[in-house]
C-alpha cells in the first residue's frame, strides 16, 4: 500500500538527529546529559510507529522504500540496539571525556541509515543507506578525540570503508550493465532467466558481496574490525559489533536468498565461494581470538567468528534461523560489551584479561551476568546462543551442508576455550591489584537486565519470538 | 567480456605480488635511530605528531560542504515545473536541514577566527 | 473458574524468585509470610479449580491451559503446557494443603536457623517444581518437574552442608536417584519414537488406538518404573531415604514422606493405560511394590533412631501403593497416597517436635515416658500411628485395605499375603515407637529432661489440623461393604483411570477380608505391647537367641556395604585408574595438545595482523581477486 506512514519511522529518526545536533549547539554542558533521555524519547516513539505499522506492507516512493514485516522486525531491532547503547553510553561518556551531543546525534543518523537499507529493494537506495551509516560510524569512531588509537580507528575504518564502498558500486554498476536495473527482484529475474548476461552480472554480484563482506567482517575483509573495535569508544564498539553487522546479514538475506533459491546453474560459484569463505571466518576468527588478552579484541574477533555461524544460515537458506540468531546475539553481544563498559572509571577503563581476576566475586553481579553472556556467545544451553547455534546447524544439515556444520561445532568448540578463560579469571585467579570501579550507572545495569532476559527469554522460551520472525521472513518468498 | 575481468585480476594479483615480494625480499635492518622522526643528527624535542589549528581548513570544507550542496539546485530548478509543488516541498525540507548544519557549524564558532 | 489453575505452580515459582534475589536483605517475618502465603494462595487456588472441576463435564477431561511453545525444533514439539485432571488435582491440593501446613511448621522449627531465607526459598522452590511435575500435560515437562524436585530435595537433605554426613547424604540421594532417572528419561526417549508426542492425551490415545504394541508398552513401562524406584525409594533403589533424614524434619515430612517420594505413585498413575495394556510391567510393579512392603518394615524393627523407623516405615508405605497400582487397583493406590500423605507427615511433624522438645535428640534408647511432658504432641503422634496401623475408622484402615482387597481380588494371593505380614510388622514397629518414646522408663539425661516443653503454636497447629485429617480423610473412600456408592474418591478419578477388571467378590469374603487385616493389626499393637511395656526383657533375649538375624536386620541387611563393594568402590577404584591412566595422559595430553597447536597457529595468523592501513588494504584486495578469480574460472 502507498502511504506516507512509510516514511515516518525514518523521518523521526532524522529528525531526531537534527534536533539533539542543534540542541547540542544551544545546551549549556550541564544539561548535555538531557539529550540521552531526548533520543530515547524519540526512539520509542518511532518504535510505536514500526509496531502499528506491523502486516500493513506501507511503501512509499513508487515502492522503493517500504515497510514488509521484515523490514519491520530489523527496524525494531534495530531500534532496541540504539536504544541499549545508548543507555550504556549516558554514563560512560561523561566519565571517558567524550560528553557531547554529537555522539547521540550521529548515533541516530547511523540508525537512520540502516533503516533506510533494510527497507528497500532497491541497491542504490541500500547504498544511499550504507553510506548515510558508514559516514556517521567514521566519525562515531573518532569521537575520542583525546586517545590516539580513536583516531587511528576512524580513518584506518574510513579508508577501509571506501576501499569497499568502491567495490560496493562498481558492483551495482556492473549489475546495472548487465541486467538494466538496480531493483533486486528485476535482477533475480534476468538472472533467472539469464542468458548471456552470465559473467558481468556474477562479477557484479560478488563485488556486491565483497562489499558487504567488508561490513560484515568476514574473511578475508575483516582485518580493520580489531583495531577499529579497539579504539572505538566501547559503546560504539558494541554497537558496530550488532548495527553494521546485522544490517549487512539483512541486505545480504535479501539478495542471496531469492538468488540461492531461484537461480540454478551458476549460482554453485557464489554458493562455494561463501563455503569458502564462511569456514575461513569460523577458523581464522576463534583461532586469533585464542591469542587476545584485551577484552575488546576478544570480543572483535568473535564477532567476525559469529559472522562465519551466520553465513552458514545464509548458505542454509533458513532465514528464521538466520533472523533469530541475529536477535540472540544482539542481546548477547551488547550484554558482554556492557559488561567489560562496567568496568571504568573516571578516565580509566579496565579493558586487560588480569584486570578481571577476582572480578566474579567482588562485583557478583556484573560477573554473573558477564558469564550468562559469555556461555551464550560460546552456545551452552539454556541460553539463547545456544539455540540460536542449535537451529542453524540443524537447518545446515536439513541442507546437507555437513561438513560446513562440523566445521562450525569444531569452530565453536575452540571459542569456548576463550570464552571459558575469562570466566576463570573472573571466579577462579587472584586479583594482584586493586580494580576499583564507578558502579553508580543505572542505565548500565538495566542494560546488563535486559540482555540477561533477553538472552534467557529466547533461550528457553523462543516461542513468541520464533513466531513473530516466522511471519517476517514469509515477506522474502 | 573475460579479457576485462582478466586483465583486473591479473594486475590486482601482480600489484599484491610486488608488495608481498618487497616485504618478504627485502632487508630489514632496524634500529631506533632509523625508526625515529628525525634523522638529522639530534635527539627530537617532542612527539612528530601534534595537533595543530585548522582554522583555514575547517572554513574551505564549510565552503567546500556547502558549495557542491548548492549545485543540487541546478537538476532541481531544470525539472521544477514538471514536478510542481512537491518539488518545492523537497526543496523546503533540504534547505532547512542545510541551514540546520550551518546554525550548527556557526554556533560551535565554527567561523570565528580567533577563540 | 477453573482455567486459573495455571497459576498453581506459577505463584510459589514467584515467591521463589523474590526470595532468592531479595531474600537475605528481607526480615524474616516478611519471609515467613510470603512463603507460607504463596502456598497457601495455590492452596486456595487448587480447591477453587478442583469445584470448577466437579463442574465441568467428564467429556472435557483434561482442560489444558498452553502457555507458550517451550521447544520446538522439527517435528518434536514440548510446550509449556499445565493440566487439570482428577489425578492432577487431587496430587496439587496434596502438595500445596500438606506444603502449607509444613511451611508454618517450618516457621516455628527453623526460627533460629541462620539460614532461614535459604530454606524457604528451597522449600518454595520444592512446591513450583513438584506441582509442574503433577500438573504439567507432556512428559517432557513432568521430566522438568521430576528433575526439579530431585534437586530440591538435594540441596534441603544436604541444608546443613557444614555436616559431613548431611553433605554426604544429599550427595548419595542425588547420585542414587540419577541411577533412576537415567532409566525415566530413556523410557520417554522411548514414548517420543514411538508416540511421537510427549502429551498425555496423545499417549493415552496412542494406546487405546493400538499403536503401541504389547513388548514396546513392558519395555517403556519397566523403564519409567526403574526411574519411579529411584525416586519412590523401592527396591533396588531405596538405599538414599534412610540417610535423606539428614535434613530438616519439616523436610523429611513434605518430601521425604508426603510429596515427592510418592512422585512414582503418581507417574504409574498418570501412565495407568500403559501399565494396563503391559501385564508383565505391572506385575513386575506389584511384586517390587510388595516385597519392598515387608522389606522395609522388617528393617524398621530394629532401628532406634526415630526418623529412621519413619523412613522405612515410609519406604513400606510406597510399597502399598505399588501394590495397588500393580494389581491395577490405580484409585486404591492413589487413595493410600493421599491419607499416607496426611498420617505420616503428622507422624514425621510429631517427631520433630519430640527432637525440638529434647534438644535434637533421635535415639530412642535415651528417651521414654513423655507422655507426660508432651501432652499435645503424644495423642497427635499415637492418632498417626493407629492410623498407619490400620486400625478402622481411621484413614490408613480405609486406603490399605481398599489395596489389600484388591490384591486378593484380582487373585495375588501371595502379594497379598506379603502385605498382611507387613500389617503385622508396620503395627509392631509404630507402636515400639509409640512405647519406647512415650511410655516405660524416664531414659533421658538430667540437663536434657530440663528443657523439655511443647513447641511454639506455629508447630503445634499443623499438628492437630494434620491429625484431624489423618482421622477423617478416609471417609472420602469407604469399601464397598458400608454401601454401594460410598467410594467417592475412586469415582471421582475414573475418567483418568481406566476401570480395571471389577472385584468380584462376595460382601462376606470382604468382610473377612477386614476382619483379618484388622486383626493383625491388633495383633501387632499387643506384640508390641508385651515386648516393650508388659515384659521389656523378651526384646533382649530375642536378641541374645537369634544374635544373626538381628544383626542383619539392624544392619539392614548389610545393602550399603553390599552396594559399596559391588557398585561403588569399583566405580571410583575404576574411574581413579582412568584418571590416571587415561585422563591425566590421554585426555589432558589431547586436549593440551590442540590448545597449544590451536594457539601456535592463532600466532601465525596473527602474524598478518600488523595494524598497518597498507597490509589490510592489500590483503582485502587479494582476498577480492580471488574471489573473483574464482568466479571467472
Amino acid at each position: 500500500m502507498n502511504s506516507f506512514s512509510a516514511l515516518i519511522p525514518l523521518l523521526i529518526i532524522v529528525f531526531a538527529s537534527l534536533c539533539i545536533m542543534i540542541l547540542e549547539a544551544f545546551l549549556k554542558k550541564e544539561n548535555k546529559d538531557y539529550l540521552a533521555y531526548i533520543s530515547i524519547i524519540f526512539l520509542v516513539v518511532c518504535g510505536f510507529f514500526l509496531v502499528r505499522a506491523w502486516n500493513k506492507d506501507f511503501s512509499y516512493f513508487n515502492g522503493n522504500l517500504f515497510l514488509d514485516n521484515l523490514s519491520l522486525f530489523f527496524s525494531f531491532i534495530f531500534l532496541i540496539t540504539t536504544f541499549l547503547v545508548i543507555l550504556i553510553s549516558m554514563k560512560y561518556i561523561s566519565l571517558q571525556g567524550v560528553n557531547c551531543g554529537e555522539y547521540y546525534s550521529l548515533l541516530l543518523l547511523a540508525l537512520s541509515g540502516m533503516l533506510i537499507m533494510v527497507s528497500s529493494g532497491d541497491l542504490l537506495v541500500i547504498f544511499l543507506g550504507l553510506e548515510v551509516l558508514s559516514i556517521s560510524s567514521y566519525s562515531l569512531a573518532g569521537l575520542r578525540r583525546k586517545d590516539e588509537k580513536s583516531s587511528e580507528a576512524a580513518i584506518k575504518y574510513f579508508l577501509l570503508g571506501c576501499f569497499a564502498s568502491a567495490f560496493l558500486v562498481y558492483g551495482i554498476a556492473l549489475l546495472y550493465g548487465a541486467t538494466y536495473s538496480t531493483d533486486i527482484a528485476s535482477i533475480i529475474n534476468h538472472f533467472q532467466s539469464g542468458e548471456s548476461l552470465g559473467l558481468m552480472a556474477l562479477i557484479g554480484l560478488g563485488m556486491f558481496v565483497i562489499g558487504f563482506g567488508f561490513k560484515i567482517a568476514v574473511v578475508p575483509f575483516h582485518m580493520w574490525t580489531p583495531d577499529v573495535y579497539e579504539g572505538a569508544p566501547t559503546p560504539i564498539t558494541a554497537f558496530f559489533s550488532v548495527g553494521p553487522k546485522a544490517v549487512g546479514f539483512a541486505v545480504l538475506l535479501r539478495v542471496l536468498y531469492p538468488y540461492l533459491k531461484n537461480v540454478q546453474d551458476s549460482s554453485k560459484a557464489i554458493f562455494l565461494l561463501l563455503c569458502i569463505i564462511s569456514v575461513l571466518t569460523m577458523v581464522v576468527g576463534n583461532l586469533i581470538a585464542l591469542r587476545q588478552t584485551n577484552l575488546k579484541r576478544i570480543l572483535a574477533y568473535s564477532s567476525i567468528a559469529h559472522a562465519g555461524y551466520l553465513l552458514i544460515a545464509i548458505l542454509a537458506q533458513d532465514n528464521a534461523s538466520l533472523v533469530f540468531y541475529l536477535t540472540v546475539y544482539i542481546f548477547m553481544n551488547i550484554g558482554a560489551f556492557a559488561a567489560v563498559i562496567a568496568l571504568g572509571k573516571k578516565d580509566k577503563e579496565y579493558l586487560e584479561l588480569e584486570d578481571y581476576a577476582g572480578i566474579g566475586f567482588k562485583y557478583p553481579w556484573i560477573g554473573a551476568t558477564f558469564s550468562v553472556f559469555l556461555l551464550s556467545l560460546a552456545g551452552f544451553p539454556p541460553t539463547g546462543g545456544f539455540l540460536a547455534k542449535f537451529y542453524v546447524f540443524s537447518a545446515a544439515v536439513r541442507q546437507d551442508l555437513v561438513p560446513l556444520v562440523i566445521i562450525g561445532v569444531l569452530a565453536s568448540l575452540i571459542s569456548v576455550f576463550y570464552y571459558l578463560r575469562i570466566i576463570v579469571y573472573m571466579y577462579m585467579k587472584e586479583p594482584s591489584y586493586e580494580v576499583d570501579i564507578n558502579i553508580d550507572n543505572p542505565g548500565l545495569f538495566l542494560v546488563l537486565f535486559l540482555c540477561l532476559y533477553g538472552v534467557l527469554q529466547l533461550g528457553i522460551f523462543p516461542g513468541n519470538v520464533l513466531i513473530l520472525i516466522k511471519q517476517a521472513v514469509t515477506a522474502l518468498l | 567480456m573475460i579479457e576485462l575481468f582478466l586483465v583486473f585480476v591479473i594486475f590486482g594479483f601482480l600489484g599484491v605480488l610486488l608488495v608481498v615480494m618487497n616485504k618478504l625480499l627485502g632487508p630489514k635492518r632496524s634500529n631506533p635511530t632509523k625508526e625515529s622522526p628525525f634523522e638529522c643528527g639530534s635527539p627530537y624535542l617532542q612527539d612528530g605528531i601534534n595537533p595543530f589549528p585548522l582554522k583555514y581548513s575547517l572554513v574551505a570544507f564549510l565552503f567546500l560542504l556547502f558549495d557542491i550542496e548548492v549545485v543540487f539546485f541546478f537538476p532541481w530548478a531544470l525539472v521544477f515545473k514538471e514536478i510542481g509543488i512537491t518539488a518545492l516541498i523537497v526543496m523546503f525540507a533540504y534547505i532547512f536541514i542545510l541551514l540546520i548544519g550551518f546554525i550548527y557549524a556557526w554556533k560551535k564558532g565554527a567561523f570565528q577566527w580567533e577563540r | 473458574m477453573t482455567d486459573i489453575f495455571w497459576l498453581i505452580p506459577f505463584i510459589p515459582a514467584m515467591s521463589t524468585l523474590i526470595l532468592a534475589i531479595f531474600g537475605q536483605k528481607l526480615p524474616k517475618k516478611y519471609i515467613s509470610f510470603q512463603a507460607c502465603f504463596a502456598v497457601f494462595a495455590s492452596f486456595i487456588i487448587s480447591v477453587i479449580s478442583l469445584v470448577g472441576l466437579l463442574q465441568t463435564s467428564h467429556e472435557s477431561y483434561p482442560l489444558v491451559k498452553n502457555l507458550f511453545s517451550w521447544i520446538h525444533a522439527g517435528s518434536f514439539k514440548a510446550d509449556l503446557s499445565f493440566q487439570l485432571d482428577p489425578l492432577s488435582a487431587v496430587m496439587a491440593l496434596v502438595v500445596t494443603g500438606v506444603g502449607f501446613l509444613i511451611h508454618v511448621y517450618s516457621v516455628g522449627y527453623m526460627a533460629n536457623d541462620k539460614s532461614y531465607s535459604r530454606y524457604f526459598t528451597y522449600l518454595n522452590l520444592f512446591t513450583f517444581a513438584m506441582l509442574i511435575l503433577v500438573m504439567s500435560s507432556n512428559v517432557v515437562l513432568m521430566f522438568v518437574g521430576w528433575e526439579g524436585v530431585g534437586l530440591c530435595s538435594y540441596l534441603l537433605i544436604g541444608f546443613w552442608f557444614e555436616k559431613h554426613s548431611a553433605a554426604n547424604a544429599g550427595k548419595k540421594a542425588f547420585i542414587v536417584n540419577r541411577i533412576g532417572d537415567a532409566a525415566f528419561i530413556i523410557g520417554i526417549f522411548f514414548i517420543l519414537i514411538y508416540v511421537g508426542s510427549g502429551e498425555f492425551t496423545a499417549i493415552n490415545s496412542a494406546i487405546s488406538g493400538g499403536a503401541i504394541t504389547q513388548g514396546v508398552a513392558t519395555l517403556i513401562a519397566v523403564l519409567l518404573f526403574v526411574g519411579a524406584t529411584g525416586k519412590s525409594a523401592q527396591i533396588p533403589l531405596y538405599v538414599w531415604l534412610p540417610d535423606a533424614m539428614e535434613g530438616p524434619t519439616p523436610v523429611s515430612a513434605l518430601i521425604h514422606a508426603a510429596t515427592m517420594v510418592t512422585a512414582g505413585v503418581y507417574m504409574v498413575s498418570r501412565m495407568n493405560l500403559l501399565y494396563t495394556l503391559s501385564v508383565d510391567a505391572a506385575q513386575v510393579v506389584a511384586v517390587v511394590g510388595a516385597v519392598t512392603a515387608i522389606y522395609a518394615a522388617t528393617m524398621a524393627l530394629t532401628q532406634n533412631d526415630i526418623k529412621r523407623v519413619l523412613a522405612y516405615s515410609t519406604i513400606s508405605q510406597i510399597g502399598y501403593m505399588f501394590i495397588g497400582c500393580g494389581v491395577g487397583a490405580y484409585a486404591a493406590g492413589m487413595f493410600h497416597l493421599y491419607t499416607h500423605a496426611f498420617f505420616k507427615s503428622l507422624l514425621f511433624l510429631a517427631a520433630g517436635s519430640v527432637m525440638h522438645a529434647l534438644s535434637g535428640e533421635l535415639d530412642m534408647r535415651k528417651m521414654g515416658g513423655l507422655r507426660k511432658y508432651l501432652p499435645l504432641t503424644y495423642p497427635t503422634f499415637l492418632i498417626g500411628a493407629i492410623a498407619i496401623s490400620g486400625i478402622p475408622f481411621l484413614s490408613g484402615f480405609f486406603s490399605k485395605d481398599a489395596i489389600l482387597t484388591h490384591a486378593f481380588a484380582s487373585g495375588q494371593y501371595f502379594v497379598w499375603a506379603l502385605g498382611i505380614l507387613g500389617a503385622v510388622l508396620t503395627a509392631f514397629y509404630m507402636f515400639r515407637l509409640i512405647f519406647l518414646t512415650f511410655h516405660g522408663k524416664e531414659r533421658m539425661t538430667p540437663e536434657v529432661k530440663k528443657h523439655i516443653h511443647e513447641p511454639p503454636p506455629a508447630m503445634t497447629v499443623p499438628l492437630v489440623i494434620l491429625a484431624f485429617f489423618s482421622i477423617v480423610a478416609g471417609f472420602i473412600g469407604l469399601p464397598v461393604v458400608f454401601g454401594k456408592n460410598l467410594n467417592w474418591f475412586g469415582h471421582f478419578l475414573e475418567p483418568v483411570i481406566k476401570k480395571s477388571h471389577e472385584a468380584h467378590l462376595t460382601l462376606g469374603t470382604e468382610w473377612l477380608l477386614i476382619i483379618i487385616s484388622v486383626a493383625v493389626a491388633l495383633i501387632g499393637i499387643l506384640i508390641a505391647y508385651i515386648f516393650y511395656i508388659k515384659k521389656p526383657q523378651i526384646p533382649h533375649s530375642l536378641v541374645a537367641r537369634f544374635p544373626f538375624i538381628y544383626k542383619l536386620l539392624y544392619n539392614k541387611y548389610y545393602v550399603d556395604e553390599i552396594y559399596n563393594a559391588t557398585f561403588v568402590n569399583p566405580t571410583i577404584k575404576g574411574s581413579e585408574l582412568i584418571y590416571d591412566k587415561f585422563d591425566l595422559k590421554v585426555i589432558d595430553g589431547a586436549v593440551n595438545g590442540t590448545a597449544s597447536s590451536a594457539s601456535f597457529f592463532g600466532k601465525i595468523l596473527s602474524y598478518f595482523q600488523t595494524g598497518l592501513i597498507k597490509d589490510y588494504a592489500l590483503i582485502f584486495l587479494l582476498g577480492a581477486i580471488l574471489f573473483i578469480a574464482y568466479l571467472l574460472f
